[in-house]
């Protein structure tokens, strides 16, 4: 069985002739350490799967299995447990909790699971996302780059199997974005991390090892980028 | 929970503003249960220490020994035994107060009798036992009354639970989001709720101290206004008040009230969290609805109001049960509001029409009512039991009795009163069978009779006196069974003669009467001398009462308007009216020289000089013989109960009031945040920030609007059930209060809807308008 693996997966929203099929009986995998982008128009259902995938909306039919564990089998508490450690999730708009500064945000999922933090890899984390100077500062008082970059942290720093982004450069200029990109590439790289990366940029997409084109709820194209 | 406190804390501190109002909401639904609380250990306190002021015991044991008392004493349970000695010199009364609950009180006093031999009666202090339970019945008693108290109490409780409620959910709905931020980063349900339960006892922490001081000092100001109105003053005399009338703050009611208040922090709390975690993070992250409903293309509202009605109106189908909860929120505040108020208005009107009153003819009652003596020889005793049951006995008038003209005369230039009327009444019958109708004969000087007719006099009141013929007053049916024949009218009536008897004329004379016929026949001063109030000795009297025809001229009918009362009946008194003058120059002959005195109904002629008006009346033994009824003090002191009633009543509608006001605030304006994108999505398409308003203030009409017709519905279903309650009870006399017309609350709906539908737009218009002061595009992302 591959690391992630995804069988006959659907998402209706609605019912009767009001239905909307926002993932259509989908099926792909996933190897360990595969850096991959989903691309697609705007209601592909891009965004559906990356949440389903990451444990935060629930499919109408199919399976999502993660390294042999079906996702969706899993009690509501299991299930955020699954969330907190093998998961990293990373949004267009951050989602970061504005009461919390920069460090805390990073280091909430291990505080949540009841861990201490160790203090040289927090501040080795912050040196690599060059939020060192900027540690304490709260949500609103950070650019959108440096806000995307505490949101990568988050999702970097409990080690999770796998990261899913969801457009996590939408938001940024140019410069923002290859240095993120630049980031989760080389976490990839260093801790073998499964990606997804949602993305309309066709120059991220040729960074990531592998394309998922999608349209209409189905997958219309699968290939390698050979990078 | 390191992580839950440390969240709990910064979200309070970040939303100082919420944290503030949720505190307050806490704080004031505390206070309010304070108060309530307070309010009944007050009340109850009160009556408890008048019944121990009455009768200071539980048990009073009426004869024992007193080595028997010393016994009691040591018994289980006693806390004190008080011993009197009785008249009889030897024995006691022992007056038992216990000091814990001794279960069967028969029992109990059973065994103190075998053990100790007491044989004797006693009497037991119920309102005490129960107040202070110590009986098992008594116990129950207490339980009931503290049951009943509490079933009031929830009704509050339910109602400042929902206030707690809204204000958490405000709180928690700006939030919602970065709760589905930490859920998809791995949070479990179970911490999300130990965030909000956290918040809740940290508010708790600083709401429920503050509520309860609020509370009392709440209280303070409630008693002292309620005393400001001088209603204790109507139970108790000043002594009395000092002594037993002050606020009881009972720590067990204030724990009660602050358990209560922490538990709905708990629930409102934990049901937040409840709620956020309901719904799947993703959802809750981008505000999107796990279905599609399907919306109706045409309503009422765009008719009205074109596309704002339209969107106003699939708003509100969108979300149908929020829509419901809101509507049945506000129906239900409307509905308690009208009908409370309403029964509440019935009640005090009832009481005002029967407590400060009316007389017979339906016309307002005087200030006061003096018994003006006969004459001023004529002495009033109550040393002596009079044998006909009266309260005094009388000395037989050695004049005419119409000297009661002098007194009558002397109140007139006393100054302190004015519109004096006066009647001598008298009653006499149509014939003397068990069918005959009675009549009240009236003889009335001019004030009297043309307050009676109210300028619609059938007869003038010099003509009356000059023919001395009657005028017939009744309504128009038993007017109809009144045997007038050739304008005359003779009835049987009652007469009351003295004349000068020896004793031994007068045992020669009731020699063959029985003991009850010579009672009914007259009276004759028993063997017992009797002195006047000088000590002189007074000359016996014969006392002969008997019955007598005598024929009335009939000058004319006035027939009264043939108005049914409130419950359907209608008044059949037949009046006989002549005036007074003639009973003083010749009629009194007719009915016996036995009168004694008359009844003068005044006003004061100046309300500053009431004080004034008493004492003459207090130092003026010669003109009056019997009590005078104040009904001026009486009067106030009514309207002075009534006010502090109606001010109790007032504070308890403007509760409700408040309630409804703050829960819809609450609702309306967490509905308002939950669409903060939406509304920025409107305004980025085109939408006018008139137009946003508009379609808030067509949002608005539109709760209010179906609010106020289903409790509009329901305060009439209330009235109807009632009626038919009263009917079936046959709760239909004039001694209960008459049923509401429907008009009543439902007007009171419509205009408290109008006052709602105010509420709700403010609450609307203020999120709205602070939503404004952030850019378009952040509203949109609804980032923080």
């Amino acid at each position: 069985m591959e690391f992630l693996q995804i069988e006959h997966l659907s998402k209706i929203y609605g019912k009767g002739d009001t239905a909307v099929h926002a993932l259509n009986d989908i099926s792909f995998t996933v190897p360990r350490g595969q850096m991959c982008a989903v691309i697609g128009p705007s209601g592909s259902g891009k965004s559906t799967l990356l949440h389903i995938l990451g444990g935060v909306d629930k499919p109408t039919s199919g399976k999502v299995w993660l390294d042999g564990q079906d996702v969706y089998a899993q009690s509501a508490k299991r299930l955020a447990i699954f969330r907190r450690r093998q998961v990293g999730l990373i949004y267009q708009f951050y989602n970061l909790i504005p009461v919390l500064n920069a460090e805390e945000n990073i280091t909430l999922p291990l505080i949540m699971d009841g861990r201490k933090p160790d203090r040289d890899e927090l501040l080795k984390m912050l040196d690599l996302l060059g939020l060192i100077e900027r540690r304490r500062h709260l949500p609103s008082q950070l650019s959108g780059g440096q806000q995307q970059r505490v949101s990568i942290g988050r999702a970097l720093f409990s080690s999770p199997a796998v990261i899913l982004a969801d457009e996590p450069t939408g938001n940024l200029d140019s410069q923002n974005s290859a240095e993120i990109i630049a980031l989760l590439r080389k976490s990839n790289r260093e801790f073998e991390q499964t990606m997804l990366i949602i993305t309309h940029d066709e120059n991220i997409a040729l960074q990531c090892d592998r394309i998922l084109a999608l349209a209409d709820g189905k997958i219309v194209s699968d290939s390698m980028t050979g990078v | 929970m390191k992580f839950e406190s440390l969240l709990a804390r910064r979200y309070l501190i970040a939303q100082r503003r919420h944290a503030v109002l949720t505190v307050c909401a806490i704080s004031i639904a505390v206070a309010v249960i304070v108060l309530i609380c307070t309010c009944f250990s007050t009340i109850t306190g009160i009556i408890r220490d008048a019944a121990l002021d009455q009768q200071p015991y539980h048990v009073l044991v009426y004869s024992v020994t007193e080595a028997q008392g010393k016994q009691i004493s040591q018994l289980n349970h006693i806390g004190s035994c008080t011993l009197t000695e009785n008249p009889d010199g030897k024995t006691y009364s022992a007056a038992i107060l216990f000091d814990s609950n001794i279960g069967n009180l028969n029992e109990y006093m059973q065994n103190m009798e075998r053990a100790w031999k007491i044989r004797s009666e006693y009497e037991v202090n119920d309102e005490l036992v129960m107040f202070d339970a110590i009986t098992f019945d008594g116990g129950y008693k207490r339980a009931v009354m503290f049951t009943l108290f509490f079933i009031f109490v929830i009704f509050f409780v339910l109602a400042l639970r929902m206030m707690i409620d809204t204000a958490f959910e405000v709180s928690s709905k700006e939030r919602e989001r970065q709760f589905g931020v930490l859920q998809s980063i791995g949070a479990t349900p179970k911490q999300i709720v130990r965030i909000m339960t956290h918040e809740g006892l940290l508010l708790s922490a600083a709401g429920i101290p503050i509520g309860t001081v609020l509370g009392i000092g709440l209280s303070v100001l409630v008693y002292h206004g309620v005393l400001a109105t001088g209603v204790a003053e109507t139970f108790f005399d000043h002594e009395k008040m000092q002594q037993l009338v002050h606020l009881h703050v009972s720590p067990m009611m204030l724990l009660a009230a602050a358990v209560i208040g922490f538990f709905w922090v708990f629930f409102s709390a934990y049901g937040t969290g409840m709620r956020v975690i309901k719904k799947p993070p993703i959802q809750v992250i981008t505000g999107r609805s796990k279905s599609v409903k399907r919306v109706k293309k045409h309503s009422l509202l765009s008719l009205l109001f074109g596309w704002t009605g339209k969107l106003a109106s699939r708003n509100a189908r969108r979300e149908p049960k929020r829509f419901a909860m809101t509507v049945f929120a506000l129906t239900v505040s409307l509905t308690l509001f009208a009908s409370v108020s309403t029964v509440f208005g019935s009640l005090q009107d009832f009481v005002q029409v029967t407590f400060v009153g009316r007389d017979s003819f339906g016309k307002p009652e005087w200030d006061f009512s003096v018994p003006v003596r006969m004459n001023p020889n004529a002495f009033h005793s109550d040393k002596h039991e009079d044998p006909l049951s009266h309260s005094a006995t009388f000395q037989r008038s050695p004049e005419s009795p119409t000297a009661y003209a002098e007194g009558v005369a002397e109140l007139e230039q006393c100054g302190y009163f004015k519109d004096l009327d006066y009647s001598i009444s008298l009653m006499g019958k149509t014939d003397d069978t068990n069918n005959a109708k009675y009549v009240y004969i009236y003889y009335v000087n001019e004030g009297s009779y043309n307050t009676m007719f109210e300028g619609k006099m059938p007869v003038p009141f010099g003509e009356l006196a000059n023919s001395g013929k009657a005028v017939l007053v009744g309504r128009k049916q038993p007017l109809s069974e009144i045997p007038v024949e050739s304008d005359t009218l003779t009835l049987t009536v009652r007469t009351q003669q003295t004349a000068d008897l020896t004793q031994a004329e007068y045992q020669a004379l009731t020699k063959d009467l029985t003991e009850q016929e010579r009672k009914n026949s007259g009276k004759y001063p028993q063997e017992e001398k009797q002195y006047d109030e000088n000590g002189e000795e007074i000359a016996p009297f014969y006392w002969q009462v008997g019955q007598k025809e005598i024929c009335y001229d009939i000058a004319g009918e006035y027939v009264m308007p043939d108005e049914p009362d409130q419950f359907g009946h209608y008044l059949n008194s037949i009046y006989l009216i002549l005036a007074e003058p003639c009973y003083r120059d010749t009629d009194w002959k007719q009915y016996g020289d036995v009168s004694f005195g008359i009844e003068v109904n005044c006003n004061l002629a100046d309300g500053a000089e009431y004080m004034k008006a008493v004492q003459y009346l207090q130092t003026s033994p010669h003109l009056i013989y019997d009590e005078v009824m104040d009904i001026y003090r009486y009067r106030q002191r009514t309207r002075t109960a009534l006010a502090a009633v109606s001010v109790g009543l007032n504070f308890l509608t403007a509760l409700i009031a408040m309630i409804a006001a703050v829960n819809m605030i609450n609702i309306v304006s967490t509905g308002i945040l939950n669409r903060k994108r939406e509304f920025a999505a409107l305004q980025c398409s085109g939408m006018t920030r008139g137009q946003m308003y508009r379609l808030t203030v067509v949002e608005c009409l539109q709760f209010t609007l179906w609010a106020a017709i289903a409790a509009s519905l329901l305060c009439c279903l209330l009235i109807y059930a009632t009626k038919q309650f009263m009917i079936g009870m046959t709760l239909t006399g004039a001694d209960t209060p008459p049923p509401v017309a429907y008009s009543v609350p439902v007007l009171k709906v419509w205009l408290a809807s109008a006052a709602a539908f105010l509420v709700t737009l403010l609450a609307s218009l203020l999120p709205l308008r602070r939503m404004q002061e952030e850019p378009l595009a952040e509203q949109i992302r609804a980032t923080e």
